[in-house]
């Protein structure tokens, strides 16, 4: 599939019927000129180069290190974004403008740089982790400090006067005086810790804690801690040795604390002041680590972008042959045959820009390979194609049903979604994002944005049919309009008016003719509207539905003709299309025979409305052969030769099964044994002698990869009985289809009638009640019910509704358009385009 | 007599319509698009409404409605009005 930006020539007509023709070029590139081609060509974006390294598996290919170095360079950008990220700056790729494809020296500096700056940030951090582990001991121990006033103040003063510095050092021997540790312990060790000091010291320490309230905070993780000051009193040096292992192995911190206030207040303001200057150095490290990101930021999508690019070069160089003897690269792909001459002259401004005296040139090979898809879609046909290419890829060449569905699409939505007010809004959405499209296209909503955005023309015509169709349904949020007046007058008189309370028009004395356009206004209020719509709308679905698949079964001449299998017009098409007209083509005829014959006015009896028979019925009376009873003074038949002319198509549509079964079979039967004696063994082989200006011949033998499809048609391949087998298949499934997908059409009715009721019950129970207020406080009161009913059918009548009916669509055109004519065998043509490797769906 | 000039007007408008399309879309690049879009619409746009005008060209079935509705109709619309004579 072809993207907007792909440059084009003006030589054919742009239509996305058929798939652009294609060819398959071979491409001798002078090794030095190769770079800069490939980067060329990528600027341009319409060659899909084939892998011509299938069997040489990705590491011993000849560009490998090239490729992984651009891996290494993308690593470095992806781990300073991610830096970047930490710091809350966010880096946004680009989305156009983009640089050009670097030359190989020029990443070398890029190289450079990268590491460069990559290292000053590994620094950056490790000095940062470890500034922040200085910060944290030096918190604890202010922490240590302040809050052991407690505790000694519950203690002797005269114990501690031989221990003045606490004994995390050597203390000097005292009997009968207690010594103790102090520190800082995670809060979820400290009762485990408590209950190892007091089992091993069998209960003779005394042990006091109180909670951390300062928030710390880890210098590797950044995670909040939570811990304790303790200290632990405790008597004799043998505890001492104990406690403070006990202490190490609860990877609790100990810190040195003064037993007399004076002291403790003078260490105190020693540590605020270590602090203070630490705090400082953290602050100067983060400001200089903004810098370096700073200036990294502005770059990075460049860089990005440039090293993308040569990775996808390098890539793509790859998939070239290496011929060591001639110095030169070969390589293939497929060209839209329009764009060679774009790719002839990227190729030689490839050559030009280094100078080369050696042209690289192509070389257009003939091939039975199937060629790739490609249909050159813009702005518009785009959304519409994707719809396609969702159920399969159109074969080359093969007709492209995405063309008709840019009107049949959004028309058979509008038949499901049919209401002015509700087609009003989508249509203002999709108008919207088509008028504003310039800046929407660099917004980056996310994909379920892009999904809407790219479907932006799908919306704006579903909402423009869906305002036609609902004003032929005479319907705008459940209420109609009365705009060339309406065609049915009362005529009872004032006695039969007032006496009854409901009263039933007559048609034969009531309508004073048509009304011109759409349903008359008055059956929005009358008690039998669904009932009348009813028998509308499913007749509705069914003209267009058997329309629509008529129109499928016609595009199957297209290819016949195209592919050149004419036989196939009187085999398949004929009786394929013979079936669906006599049996479903005529019930469309008895539905508008029906319309026009019987009225309410008319001077036949047999044509009056109490005769008017029931095309259903009347559909299975022709195909089981039976006749119904006619009511006393009606005939039984619409029309004279009725029953002949029905039997007449019975037969003929039944015929129609064995033709189409025995059919084609039978041709290729026939064809086979007219075949010349002998199948022709066929080797895709090219042989090519090629001369180069170096005077050096070049003999290239290519043999057709056997995994590979194409080189012959399917049929020629296939046995007999496969061939019996498939056209079965072929045969119940077509005949069947026929039936089941004419029955499914029938969802544009139940779609139509499901979305006008939701509207109505969303009248009645929502905003009509606000209507029926009194006074201010109904005003008031009128106010916020209208902002619910607003939110309501915006979110359930456009956007559920909306989708429900979409996807209806979408089968209808998967399942009963696309199967009477569409293979989708095809695969994508994807060029190596920069555009395509750059542009890049965010998730967020 | 006005359900032939209705009839006529419309299919006169479409047809109108498809040719004047067919005959701009040769000024444009994309003229095989533009040309489809605006046949398929004239052809859809013109069934819908001609289904919706012959299935009302002979009611079968008159609508039902409530006495409120009915004293509506001789209100605001002229056509109807109250009289004393007999029921036709």
């Amino acid at each position: 599939m072809s993207k907007w930006w792909s440059c084009g020539s003006n030589q054919e007509s742009n239509s996305i019927f058929r798939s652009e023709v294609m060819s398959l070029v071979q491409m001798y590139l002078q090794p030095e000129a190769a770079y800069d081609t490939i980067a060329a060509l990528g600027e341009v974006g319409c060659v899909q180069f084939r892998d011509l390294n299938a069997k040489i598996n990705a590491q011993q290919r000849k560009f490998i290190g090239e490729v992984r170095r651009c891996d290494e360079l993308e690593r470095r950008i992806r781990y300073v974004t991610a830096e970047l990220n930490k710091e809350g700056h966010k880096v946004l790729d680009l989305m156009d403008d983009f640089p050009p494809a670097p030359q190989p020296r020029e990443i070398i500096d890029l190289e450079l740089h990268l590491e460069k700056t990559e290292t000053e940030i590994l620094e950056l951090a490790a000095n940062n982790v470890n500034l922040q582990t200085s910060y944290l001991e030096l918190s604890e121990m202010i922490q240590v400090l302040e809050r052991t006033d407690q505790f000694f103040s519950d203690q002797e003063s005269h114990n501690f006067d031989l221990n003045k510095m606490g004994t995390h050092r050597d203390p000097e021997k005292s009997n009968g005086h207690l010594g103790f540790v102090a520190g800082v312990i995670s809060r979820e060790r400290e009762y485990a810790f408590e209950r190892m000091l007091w089992r091993i010291s069998r209960g003779n320490v005394f042990v006091r804690r109180c909670d951390v309230d300062v928030a710390l905070t880890d210098p590797k993780t950044g995670n909040v801690l939570h811990k304790s000051v303790f200290v632990v009193f405790f008597q004799g040096d043998q505890l001492q040795a104990r406690i403070r292992k006990v202490c190490t192995g609860f990877h609790a911190h100990m810190y040195p604390c003064p037993s007399s206030h004076s002291e403790r207040q003078e260490m105190v303001k020693n540590v605020r002041t270590r602090l203070e200057d630490l705090q400082v150095i953290i602050n100067q490290t983060s400001d200089h680590r903004t810098c370096v990101l700073q200036a990294a930021l502005k770059q990075l999508p460049t860089w990005s972008a440039m090293v993308k690019k040569m990775k996808g070069i390098y890539h793509t160089l790859n998939l070239f042959n290496v011929d060591l003897g001639s110095k030169c690269l070969i390589g293939e792909g497929w060209v839209p045959k329009r764009e060679l001459e774009l790719v002839e002259v990227a190729l030689a401004a490839g050559s030009a820009s280094v100078g080369s005296t050696v042209p690289s040139f192509i070389n257009v090979l003939d091939t039975k390979k199937e060629p790739p898809t490609h249909f050159r879609t813009n702005k518009f046909t785009r959304g519409f194609q994707n719809l396609i290419d969702a159920y399969g890829i159109a074969g080359y060449r093969e007709v492209n049903p995405g063309l008709y569905t840019c009107i049949t699409f959004p028309f058979l939505f509008a038949v499901m979604f049919g209401d002015m007010g509700h087609g009003t809004i989508l249509f203002l959405l999709g108008l919207w994002m088509v008028i504003d499209e310039k800046r929407l296209s660099k917004k980056r909503g996310g994909e379920i944005w892009n999904i809407f955005f790219a479907g932006r023309y799908i919306i704006m015509l579903m909402g423009l049919f869906a305002m036609y169709t609902g004003f032929h349904y005479n319907d705008i949020f459940s209420k109609s309009i009365n705009v060339f007046g309406t065609r049915w007058v009362n005529v009872y008189n004032r006695t039969t008016v007032l006496t009854n309370p409901t009263l039933q028009l007559n048609p034969s004395v009531a309508t004073r003719g048509v009304y011109p356009m759409g349903i008359d206004p008055i059956w929005q209020s009358a008690s039998n509207k669904i009932i009348f719509l009813n028998t509308y709308k499913m007749k509705l679905s069914i003209i267009f539905g058997v329309l629509h698949m008529v129109f499928g079964v016609c595009m199957s001449v297209e290819n016949f003709v195209f592919f050149k299998k004419y036989a196939y017009i009187i085999l398949q098409f004929v009786p394929q299309v013979l079936f669906l007209l006599l049996m479903f083509g005529y019930m469309c005829f008895m539905m508008f025979y029906k319309w026009v014959k019987y009225s309410p006015t008319t001077d036949v009896e047999a044509d009056t409305p109490g005769c008017a028979p029931s095309v259903l019925i009347m559909f299975i009376d022709m195909v089981l052969f039976k006749t119904e009873t006619a009511l006393p003074g009606c005939d039984v038949n619409m029309f004279p030769i009725q029953k002949n002319l029905e039997m007449i198509f019975l037969v003929v549509a039944l015929l129609c099964i064995p033709w189409i079964l025995l059919g084609k079979p039978l041709y290729i039967k026939y064809q086979r044994r007219n075949r010349p004696a002998g199948p022709v063994e066929e080797v895709d082989e090219i042989v090519e002698k090629i001369e180069v200006t170096t005077g050096k011949e070049i003999i290239i033998t290519e043999v057709a990869e056997a995994h590979e499809s194409g080189g012959h048609s399917e049929e020629d391949d296939e046995p007999m009985s496969e061939i019996w087998i498939h056209q079965a298949i072929h045969t119940i499934e077509y005949i069947l289809s026929t039936i089941s997908h004419t029955a499914s059409y029938l969802r544009l009715w139940a779609l139509s009638l499901a979305h006008a009721q939701l509207s109505e019950v969303l009248w009645t129970m929502v905003l009509a009640m606000g209507l029926q207020m009194n006074g201010y406080v109904g005003a008031i009161g009128l106010f916020f019910i209208f902002a619910v009913w607003e939110f309501f059918t915006i979110a359930i009548m456009v956007m559920m509704e909306g989708l429900s009916a979409f996807l209806h669509t979408l089968r209808l055109h998967w399942v009963e358009f696309m199967s009477k004519f569409y293979v989708g065998n095809g695969y994508p043509f994807t060029p190596f385009s920069f555009k395509d490797i750059l542009i890049v769906v965010e998730d967020d | 007599m006005d359900k032939h000039v209705a009839f006529m007007v419309i299919t006169v408008f479409w047809l109108l319509f498809a040719i004047i399309g067919f005959l701009v879309s040769y000024r444009y690049e994309e003229r095989g698009l533009i040309r489809c879009c605006v046949i398929l619409t004239a052809v859809c746009c013109y069934l819908a409404w001609m289904v919706t005008f012959v299935m009302q060209l002979n009611p079968l079935t008159g609508p039902r409605a409530k006495q409120k509705i009915i004293l509506g109709m001789i209100t605001y619309w002229p056509r109807s009005i109250i009289h004393d004579e007999k029921d036709p």
